[in-house]
């Protein structure tokens, strides 16, 4: 190509092309080469003087290769960047130049026509020469890459600041729950002391002035007796509250046998309500048996209390719903109405008189309490027995836990 | 239930800072089948210059036995236990902790310094007379207790 000019490739080995025909043919074969290569190539003199350019550096440049034939290289560079991109060149050609990529952890910019820039990746190529070392400069424009790598840092941060953001939340309800638990356990256990107080000197009162008290001021005392009783049954209940998840961990247990000896804790009700109790096949768990017993507890206890007029029936069985067993509670009683079917759940609740159905409310709060920290939720829904349904779940056991099992069952037989 | 012919007027020290708590325990002994006598140190300071006889206690008698709230002030039960049963000139009288704390870490720790005995405040008045009643009948009763060291 005239407009390029002449190149007089040396060998390393200092064997020079025979005489003009082969030095032509080569000239062609390089740039054939070079205007073949998928990058902007551009060949400079030791003086950073163009020499050569192929058709992509005048498509990222701009600049037409007469134009840039001849000039500088500074031409490309930026003028911030011009000082230390010669200062390096001088560097490059003095020292044995090898050949070498300029992007690396360096940011390098290239300059276009119209002045604007954009980062640039360099490999750098040395060709020995007559007249001294060309250096042959691969230019690709990343500006792409540069704009992923700042967005996928973009994404990176905020996804740190997500973390960072939910661990902290995490913590900060880590320790919010810790510090609920500790004050529910803590107040429960002082206030037991003055409530101790307040029960034993009413009734020692009772006791003995009972003689010098009318019949109005003895039922006063009653009140009061009776009052201190049932503060002490809820502060028993939010210590018990406050205690779930506290206690031994879970172990392998069967729950047909809680269930049963939960049920036995009623025989005499149920022998006074002619009630029916039916405890269908359920599953073997992974559970605190401590707690769980409690759930059962509860649920029976309510299903005899929450009675109609028909003798109580009360049915507990459980199926299994993918990773989970559905547990169910089912009685003939009274029921709950749709619109209260969250409030039972609620601590100290109460949807009836104490006259009628004696409690605290604290039992299903309680319920749903174990449940929960078991990972599993609790509800209730219209029973088809006409009465109430209520449903839990617990996760199933894993594989490992049954082997386990078996072992127990093994030794409680032998 | 052993009885002596002529019952020796047996003495409590009572460490409890609660006056209500010393009133009931003086109604349950009223009726204990040995005659007592209190010597009352309302915090922990005060119990351990009773057991040295210093200060106000000076001719405070030697307890036969001593009933220990472990949540008193100034010094913790748990350090005055420690200091008693870690002194051998107090070590042999009968402690019996008497606490509204049942928690495993309290029991555990004051059998470990020695304790002879964890009782719980029961919160119903009939529970909590019959525990002190037969707390102070064993000790003080049935149980032979050795002199003075």
């Amino acid at each position: 190509m005239s407009r390029n000019r002449a190149l007089t490739p040396g060998d390393p080995r200092g064997e020079q092309p025979a005489g003009r025909v082969e030095q032509r043919m080569f000239e062609e074969r390089f740039r054939l080469a070079v205007e073949a290569a998928p990058a902007a190539m551009i060949l400079c003199d030791p003086g950073g003087r163009i020499v050569f350019a192929n058709r992509r550096a005048t498509d990222l440049f701009g600049w037409s290769v007469d134009e840039l034939v001849g000039s500088s290289i500074d031409l490309l560079v930026p003028d911030h960047a011009r000082d230390a991109h010669a200062h390096q060149r001088d560097r490059y050609v003095t020292n044995e130049p090898e050949p070498r990529g300029m992007s690396g952890d360096r940011h390098f910019d290239a300059q276009r026509r119209d002045g604007t820039t954009f980062p640039a990746e360099i490999v750098l190529n040395p060709i020995p020469t007559e007249e001294g070392t060309l250096v042959l400069a691969a230019v690709s424009d990343i500006t792409a890459r540069k704009e992923a790598e700042r967005e996928a840092e973009i994404a990176r941060t905020a996804l740190e600041e997500k973390i960072a953001e939910v661990t902290r939340a995490n913590q900060a309800l880590l320790r919010s729950n810790r510090d609920l638990e500790r004050f529910a356990y803590v107040a429960s256990h002082d206030l037991q002391e003055p409530l101790r107080m307040v029960s034993s000197y009413t009734e020692l009162l009772g006791r003995e002035y009972a003689d010098r008290v009318d019949a109005k001021g003895l039922e006063m005392i009653g009140f009061a007796v009776d009052g201190a009783r049932r503060m002490k049954a809820l502060i028993d209940g939010l210590l018990e509250y406050s205690k779930v998840g506290r206690g031994s961990a879970t172990r392998v247990v069967d729950g047909g046998e809680l269930c049963r000896s939960a049920v036995a804790l009623f025989s005499e009700t149920i022998r006074t309500l002619g009630a029916t109790v039916v405890v269908r096949d359920l599953p073997t768990l992974d559970a605190n048996p401590v707690e769980l017993e409690l759930v059962f507890r509860n649920l029976i206890g309510n299903a005899l209390k929450f009675t109609g007029d028909e003798p109580p029936v009360v049915e507990i069985a459980a199926a299994r719903a993918g990773d989970f067993w559905c547990f169910r509670v089912d009685d003939n009683g009274i029921g709950v109405e749709s619109q209260q079917s969250d409030r039972v759940f609620q601590i100290f609740q109460r949807l009836h008189s104490r006259g009628r159905y004696p409690g605290e409310g604290m039992g299903l709060a309680l319920c749903q309490r174990i449940v929960e920290h078991h990972l599993g939720r609790i509800w209730v829904e219209p029973s088809e027995l006409g009465g109430a349904s209520f449903r839990f779940t617990l996760p199933v056991a894993p594989e490992g836990a049954f082997a386990a099992a078996g072992a127990t069952h093994a030794e409680v037989s032998a | 239930m052993i009885r002596q012919a002529k019952p020796t007027v047996r003495t409590i020290l009572l460490v409890e800072d609660n006056p209500a708590d010393v009133r009931l325990i003086e109604v349950a002994l009223s009726s204990a089948d040995a005659p007592v006598r209190f010597t009352v140190a309302p915090d922990g300071a005060a119990a351990l210059r009773a057991l040295h006889n210093d200060g106000e206690y000076a001719d405070a008698p030697r307890p036969d036995l001593v009933l220990l709230d472990l949540n008193v002030p100034v010094i913790s039960g748990r350090e005055v236990l420690a200091a008693l049963k870690g002194d051998d000139a107090l070590r042999s009288i009968p402690v019996i902790v008497m606490t509204s704390s049942n928690a495993p870490a309290d029991i555990d720790y004051c059998y470990q310094v020695g304790t002879n005995g964890y009782v719980n405040k029961p919160i119903d008045l009939d529970g909590y007379l019959r525990v002190v009643r037969s707390v102070a009948d064993f000790w003080l009763s049935v149980a032979e207790l050795p002199g003075v060291a």
